[in-house]
């Protein structure tokens, strides 16, 4: 019986370019100037993650919860949205097969920029319990770029409110240049 | 019982039984000439009352290709097929077996007795090779149409070479949907039947608010009415029936869990009331309390998410934050006896993991006192709301004889007035020394389900309490050696959404030959379509949150 | 390492000591309190500054459009965007949760990180999109929702245009948007904006003429389309308790006018255009950046509008009682009303779309008809 030919899906290229040029420009003397701006503009994108719900598994319920009664993600301005146009934040929880990369993928394109993505448990970090199917991506990196990883099977919410603070802190100090 | 089915069957066919076997109380397993299964099936549905279709099962029976420990079972180089079939009326589960030719695996279809078997023949299609004789719509179910081979076969490869990305990217992303295909062919009900019919196909999903989960709802349209429904599935199967043949029996324990995320204390309980089928075994007393306590902690973990999920589908946003709060006490509650909020991992062959202490018997006994009373704040944010009503009341009816022959269980079969629960009618843990009932309810709606439901937290709260007050002194776990066991087993039990059945072969090895697994919420869903035919474009979120889809379930 | 930074921990017992103290309650009334004071403050401000002109200044209708412009832009854009915190305040208390409490003491940064957020973002425009009709969209259906507060009375005299026909105007201009929504339907090619502008044309269309039919009652107890002479024919009282609200005589036409324009909000039970569950976002889902925020004020807008047109109409505008000033008055009814529709958002159903059209159509027309009758005998008895 012949192997499966799975489909590979990458981070695109230009987009790392990107990154690197953005840095290059960082180190310049009129980006100095600049960071006062930068430091508010960089606030308000950090306050105000909007979510797209990427729920795929077991995580989708602890995310629920996590905007739930007891956790409150809207108290840190964190709400979801249903469409991924109007969404900063893209928290994919769960395996990702090879079936959903490819509409991951979509859905990442159409998120308008700034975007950051958490890879909410072990199955969109690695595979997790899932990492000898033959049917799940090993990874959410290997589809779309990914800023923090939230360890946990499933991530409790606290573990994804510590993600989500991690994830604040280097929006705040312009580690991510999107 | 037992001997009763056994010659019936066998004055009506002679020859064609091979072997028929009175395995234990409430279980017959009969093996059968592949000609004469399709004739069997009618004869049991029609003569003996053998009305629900649990699980078909494709096994293949060649040597595995990964070396482990094996032994004591033989090996032929055939499939075999094994049908789990229920009647409510009698109480007893017949076991057919039959066994199809390696090079050519064709077998009747049985779609035309039961409907329930139609998904689980295309998945059998899909993931074991096998060609049913007569299906009208055999296509994959759980993988893309551009996947080559059957995963579930023992020589399928697996190798590491396959399970890391080619380093090139490709031109392409295979993206291209599968084209949409209506098979049954179902025509309008009469009320909507026009002259003129113009069709639109919608397309729900795969990533959608109202969905449940990531799958995708091909929905035919007449203008606002509902025609027809393809459901696709599969978009976050993991293969854990194939995982399972590549762990130990003890390893596979918490991926078993993880079926299904809502009921992870049933999906856990009904692998290791299989194995323990297998092993004849029955653990003590108080592992068995603690089982129930952990079921039932979980159905109502289970049921508030649903109300949770129901509120915010209607566009009741309140209605989304009560329920979680109180969910949030049960998941309290289980996380202390099992360490986990989510995924227990509670059972073991022969017990529990963990014990539990006093100071869990006094929250527990506090939370449901406290609970209780809120069941009544539910009822008034929903039924207190005009809109709930007329948004659920007549929407979705499914007659008790559709209900049967699709196969639809649990609290969604209840509200049609079937009374049938596998804790009343087939008891496991200690569901015989408690005493409760089965709430029911004639209207068969999305309404009527509600009050199934609503009557289920507060019944399981009450179990919750007997069991505290009964809980028996003694040990949480027996010592059974390694777990190497040799032979088939099937558990059946209540999980909140229905009848998660389980079936086990062990070839004596370290790790088990075969797991089959159907989860209640897999059946349920594929009578979407009978369901929601004739109603509005709207009334569907409505109906899919009255099945209470849960996609882990559905898509292993 | 992950700390329990919340309630984790806590059982249910102690859940209940967290929700049913006193404290909440406190909380409120402070809050209420200082609302006022904030309130009378401002409106005392104002008519010292307003004071400071020398005479027939404010006479002059090109300084009244003017001034009145930038104060209804001011507020508008500010109440829209805080609003939005009010509502998530507000409906987190209704929902046993706290609500934005991160950015600023009680979350009162919280709508300024959106709008920088929202500012920042970028702004796509799909390649099979009408990128023009795309882009004029939110313009065309956001201007007419502004223009139509040149009409609303805050007090005598704060009031940007004194026309005759006040209330007529408000009715003319709100008509208006629904074209600015089917471009932003039509615009991004996508069917999901499509079928939820389409919504929210049909339920505009069904719920406009209630809502006329529900003014005329007002309008023809005050004999006037000014809004200030109709807030003037509702001064005085009956016994001296109960003040002469047109809310008491025309309760029926109150109830109409109230559904018809929480529909033209489109907001739940009537949130069809923009159902999550069903459209994800309705005429919205295409749209980034500020062109969403437009279309997103909108809905807050007409909030506005609407609750200032029922304050005025049936609750007696800017009359109360000294202590407060009439500019308070107005702001505290207008608030008592928007509180109001929140709190039915946050525990109702959403209706169905052709149920929402058997009310419109079936119930509430006839009802306003038969209103109309109603007030007709009732102001022939009374005056």
């Amino acid at each position: 019986m012949n192997a499966v030919r799975t489909p590979v899906i990458f981070a695109r290229k230009d987009e790392l370019l990107e990154i690197a040029e953005d840095e290059e420009k960082r180190k310049s003397f009129l980006a100095k100037m600049r960071r006062p701006l930068e430091y508010v503009v960089n606030w308000g994108v950090k306050s105000s993650l909007w979510m797209y719900a990427f729920g795929l598994a077991c995580c989708s319920i602890e995310m629920m919860a996590f905007g739930a009664a007891r956790w409150d993600s809207d108290r840190y301005g964190i709400i979801a949205r249903g469409t991924p146009r109007q969404s900063d934040l893209m928290i994919v929880g769960g395996a990702v097969t090879y079936q959903m990369a490819p509409r991951m993928k979509r859905l990442y394109d159409q998120m308008a920029q700034p975007r950051y993505v958490i890879a909410m448990g072990e199955c969109a970090i690695n595979g997790g319990p899932f990492w000898d199917s033959y049917s799940v991506v090993k990874g959410t990196d290997k589809v779309i770029p990914v800023d923090v990883v939230v360890p946990g099977c499933p991530a409790n919410p606290e573990a994804l409110f510590d993600g989500i603070i991690k994830l604040q802190e280097k929006i705040l100090k312009g580690e991510l240049a999107r | 019982m037992n001997r009763e089915v056994i010659e019936a069957v066998k004055a009506e066919f002679g020859e064609g039984i091979v072997h028929a076997v009175d395995r234990r109380e409430r279980r017959v397993v009969l093996t059968v000439r592949k000609e004469i299964l399709h004739d069997l099936c009618l004869f049991l549905r029609d003569r003996l009352g053998f009305d629900h279709l649990t699980s078909i099962t494709a096994v293949d029976r060649s040597r595995r290709v990964t070396g482990m420990r094996e032994r004591q079972l033989l090996y032929y180089n055939d499939f075999k097929m094994v049908y789990h079939v229920w009647s409510y009326e009698k109480k007893t589960l017949v076991e057919v077996r039959t066994v199809l030719e390696r090079d050519d695996p064709v077998v009747a279809t049985v779609t035309d007795v039961w409907s329930s078997a139609n998904w689980q023949e295309r998945e059998a299609y899909d993931l074991m090779g096998i060609r049913f004789d007569g299906h009208k719509d055999l296509r994959r179910l759980l993988l893309p149409e551009w996947w080559e081979g059957h995963p579930l076969r023992k020589d399928y490869d697996l190798s590491p070479g396959t399970w890391f990305l080619p380093e090139e990217e490709p031109e392409e992303f295979p993206l291209d949907v599968q084209k949409p295909v209506f098979p049954l062919d179902l025509s309008l009900p009469k009320k909507v039947k026009k002259k003129e019919v113009s069709e639109m196909i919608l397309r729900i999903g795969p990533v959608h608010p109202g969905n449940h989960g990531p799958w995708l709802i091909n929905v035919k349209l007449d203008g606002e009415i509902i025609v027809d429904i393809d459901p696709q599935i599969g978009y976050i199967h993991r293969g854990l029936e194939k995982i399972a043949e590549n762990r130990t029996w003890t390893q596979y324990l918490p991926v078993s869990d993880r079926y299904c995320w809502l009921t992870a204390a049933s999906n856990n309980l009904s692998y290791v009331l299989a194995v323990e089928d297998v092993l004849d075994v029955t653990p003590p007393p108080r592992a068995q309390y603690l089982r129930t306590i952990a079921l039932e902690l979980n159905r109502l973990a289970s049921h508030l998410l649903w109300l949770a999920a129901m509120g915010i589908d209607l566009g009741n946003l309140s209605g989304f934050f009560y329920p979680f709060r109180e969910r949030e006490w049960m998941l309290d509650l289980l996380e202390y006896m099992s360490g986990n909020r989510l995924n227990y991992n509670y059972g073991r062959f022969g017990g529990v993991i963990f014990d539990v202490d006093d100071k869990f018997v006094e929250k527990a006994k506090k939370t449901m006192k406290i609970f209780r009373p809120r069941l009544e704040e539910y009822r008034d944010l929903f039924e207190g709301s005009r809109i709930w009503k007329v948004r659920t009341q007549g929407v979705g009816v499914i007659s008790a004889k559709d209900a049967k022959d699709l196969g639809v269980t649990g609290p969604v079969l209840r509200s049609t007035g079937v009374k049938a629960d596998a804790r009343k009618d087939d008891p496991y843990a200690a569901y015989p020394e408690i005493d409760f009932e089965i709430p029911t309810r004639k209207e068969g709606d999305v309404y009527a389900s509600y009050e199934v439901r609503m009557d289920e937290m507060r019944i399981a709260s009450e179990i919750i309490d007997q069991c505290l007050d009964n809980l028996p002194k003694g040990p949480v776990q027996m010592d059974l050696g390694r777990i190497e066991p040799v032979g088939e087993g099937i558990s059946r039990i209540e999980e909140p959404r229905g009848e998660i059945a389980t079936y086990v072969i062990g070839d004596g090895g370290d790790r088990p030959y075969r797991v089959r697994v159907k989860c209640a919420e897999y059946i349920n869903v594929s009578a979407l379509a009978h369901m929601a035919r004739g109603y509005k474009i709207a009334d569907l979120i409505a109906i899919i949150g009255g099945l209470d889809p849960c996609l882990g379930g559905i898509d292993r | 390492m992950i700390r329990r930074r919340v309630h984790g921990g806590l059982y249910a017992e102690d859940m209940e000591r967290l929700y049913h103290g006193p404290l909440p309650y406190l909380i409120m009334l402070i809050g209420a309190g200082l609302t006022v004071a904030i309130l009378t403050g401002t409106g005392l401000a104002l008519s010292y500054v307003a004071g400071l002109a020398p005479e027939g200044f404010w006479e002059n209708p090109w300084v009244r459009g003017a001034v009145g412009a930038v104060l209804w832009a001011l507020v508008v854009a500010v109440g829209g965007l805080y609003l939005t915190l009010v509502e998530r305040k507000f409906m987190a208390r209704v929902q046993v949760r706290y609500g934005p409490n991160r950015w600023g003491p009680y979350g009162i940064l919280q709508p300024i990180a959106d709008a920088i957020k929202l500012l920042r973002k970028e702004d796509i425009i799909p390649e099979a999109a009408d990128p023009l009709v795309m882009r004029f969209a939110p313009i065309i259906a956001f201007a007419p929702s502004f223009v139509l507060f040149a009409a609303v009375p805050w007090t005598e005299s704060y009031v940007a245009s004194t026309m005759d026909i006040g209330v007529l105007f408000i009715v003319a201009v709100t008509a208006l948007t629904p074209i600015g929504v089917l471009m932003a339907g039509w615009g991004p090619n996508n069917k999901y904006n499509l079928l939820g502008a389409m919504r929210f044309a049909a339920q505009e269309l069904a719920y406009e003429i209630p809502l006329v039919l529900a003014m005329i009652g007002p309008i023809a107890a005050a004999q006037s389309l000014n809004g200030v002479a109709i807030v003037e024919a509702q001064r005085g009282t009956w016994l001296g308790l109960i003040p002469r609200w047109n809310i008491f005589p025309q309760f029926l036409g109150a109830i109409i006018f109230f559904v018809a324009f929480m529909a033209e909000t489109g907001r739940i039970p009537f949130d069809i255009p923009d159902a999550e569950g069903e459209i994800v976002h309705g005429f919205t889902a295409e749209y980034s950046g500020m062109k969403f925020v437009l279309l997103l004020l909108i809905e807050y807008v007409h909030l506005i509008a609407g609750a200032a047109l029922f304050v005025v109409l049936f609750m007696g505008g800017y009359l109360g009682p000294a202590p407060i000033n009439p500019f308070a008055w107005f702001a505290l009814k207008l608030l008592l009303v928007i509180l109001f529709m929140m709190l039915i958002r946050a525990v109702w159903f959403r209706v169905r779309i052709d149920q929402i059209m058997t009310l419109g159509w079936k119930i509430l027309l006839p009802a306003a008809l038969f209103n109309i009758g109603f007030i007709g005998i009732y102001l022939a008895v009374t005056v």
